[in-house]
């Protein structure tokens, strides 16, 4: 599901327009990123926290390269799952 | 480690940035979650723009191990919470380590990819039968584009050498190793500078290769039986002697295949070999035994049809595994790997990652190291 088919669920579910809620949901987004980006843990009860992690240095093998490659430090966004979220699709199985 | 935002403070805040009442704020976004706690469950993989991707992914059941107690423990089918950060946040995360790159280790190109089959030429394996299946091309990759070349030259070498008497091979074979290494490092070179048309040259320069060897193997082995007969009987008897000793080593290797079989298990639908495992040795790790035994009734592992007569083998599994036990085992588990390499990798490696832990000195510092593919060769190798 991309972040259109998104709103438009979402603009359904409180009656809004599509055009308007993107607006909303990035506004939420952006304010969600800059108290991540000053190193807060974002909560959001019944479905997860966000914080953000440091990754060291590391070398690995890439198999593209053929060679050993050292990747630089990095700050990624991390999410996890509350337990709530976890237990409803344990065993959901893939339609396929 | 961080402060915490907690929800009530997020209502407040957006509530602000977007001038209207806590209520509507803690309204919105309630909807917003619920709605994408749903859409996870629907779709399986939602998309948010400014945050990132969920996804559900599908985990099969599979065996890890409890740390603490040390023991083996299955882990049931689920699905877990997949979380990526998309590029947006990325940038705005990785802001402070902008300037930062990667850097590729160049000097290993060269060797890293094609070392494992060259380096168990070195240790003296060329009395080695050839492998019963080739090393499978590893997933070509761009740069370094005579690797499949190679494959396919090392694939026809040991063929030959299976052939001709091992004495005579050891030292011919060693010497046109060395030969075709440095014709190889030269077409290498050759190629790297070029483009295109470069590696067809190379291409072509290898079979050249390759049948000047075949030649001069063929050659050498029928100058072989002369030999032998000029010799003085007592080395003559002494040749005997050694090769009864290798006969019997043979033996001794290929005895643990010679199984007793417990029962015959006639499969039913729905059914894998991890419950066969469990119904006749107390633990499901132990199926690539059962695997092993009727690899002539399977496509791939994982999958097992109904209505299938199978020997159980026998295997008195205890506790702590003996040592034959468990290189039995860790073949089994190499078996396993064999099938799944080319088809599924990442289940491959895993599978070759049980069998080296199970056996690190026996199954892979051996003969089958050359059964490897290159890349798995490689994987294995971060590893250690």
């Amino acid at each position: 599901m991309n972040f259109t088919e998104f709103c438009k669920a979402l603009g359904k579910r409180v009656g809004k327009k599509d055009t308007e809620v993107k607006k909303t949901v990035k506004a939420l987004t952006s304010l969600m990123a800059s108290q991540l980006d000053k190193d807060k843990r974002v909560i959001i009860p019944d479905f997860g926290t966000f914080d953000t992690e440091i990754k060291d240095e590391k070398t690995t093998y890439n198999p593209q390269f053929g060679a050993k490659v050292t990747y630089p430090k990095r700050r990624v966004a991390a999410f996890t799952p509350a337990q709530a979220l976890r237990d409803e699709y344990r065993t959901k199985r893939p339609a396929s | 480690m961080s402060d915490k935002v907690t929800y009530s403070e997020l209502v407040d805040a957006f509530a602000e940035q977007q001038g209207i009442t806590k209520t509507e704020a803690d309204q919105f976004i309630k909807a917003f979650r619920d709605q994408l706690f749903e859409s996870l469950g629907d779709e399986r993989k939602v998309s948010i723009s400014g945050l990132g991707v969920f996804e559900l992914k599908w985990v099969e059941e599979r065996i890890g191990r409890n740390p603490r107690a040390n023991e083996a423990i299955t882990i049931e089918a689920h699905n877990r919470i997949s979380y990526r950060m998309d590029s947006k946040m990325e940038k705005l995360m990785n802001k402070p380590y902008e300037h930062l790159t990667y850097t590729v280790h160049d000097d290993e190109i060269e060797s890293s990819a094609p070392e494992p089959t060259p380096k168990a030429e070195d240790d003296q394996v060329p009395e080695q039968p050839a492998p019963p299946t080739a090393p499978k091309p590893a997933p070509a990759p761009p740069l370094v584009a005579k690797e499949p070349e190679m494959n396919a030259d090392f694939t026809s070498e040991p063929a030959i050498k299976a052939d001709s008497p091992e004495k005579s091979s050891a030292s011919t074979s060693n010497e046109a190793a060395e030969d075709k290494q440095e014709t190889q490092e030269k077409i290498s070179s050759k190629s790297v500078d070029g483009g295109f048309s470069p590696v067809w040259i190379a291409a072509a320069l290898v079979v050249i290769v390759a049948i000047v060897v075949t030649v001069a193997v063929l050659s050498e082995q029928k100058k072989l039986p002369a030999q032998t007969e000029t010799q003085p009987p007592a080395a003559a008897a002494q040749m005997d002697q050694q090769r009864s000793f290798e006969s019997e080593a043979e033996i001794i290797e290929t005895e643990p295949e010679e199984v007793v079989y417990q029962a015959v298990h006639e499969s039913k639908p729905n059914e894998w070999l991890f419950a066969i495992a469990r119904q006749y040795y107390g633990s499901p790790r132990y199926w690539p035994l059962i695997y092993v035994a009727n690899k002539d009734k399977f496509n791939t592992p994982d999958i097992l049809e109904p209505g299938l007569r199978l020997f159980i083998p026998e295997f008195n599994a205890s506790e702590i595994l003996t040592p034959e036990q468990n290189k039995r085992l860790a073949n089994a588990y190499f078996e396993v790997y064999m099938a799944f390499s080319g088809q599924d990798n990442v289940k491959a490696r895993a599978y070759l990652k049980t069998a080296d832990d199970l056996f690190p000195e026996g199954v892979l510092n051996s003969d089958r190291r050359l059964e490897l593919s290159v890349a798995d060769a490689a994987y294995l190798k971060l590893y250690q």
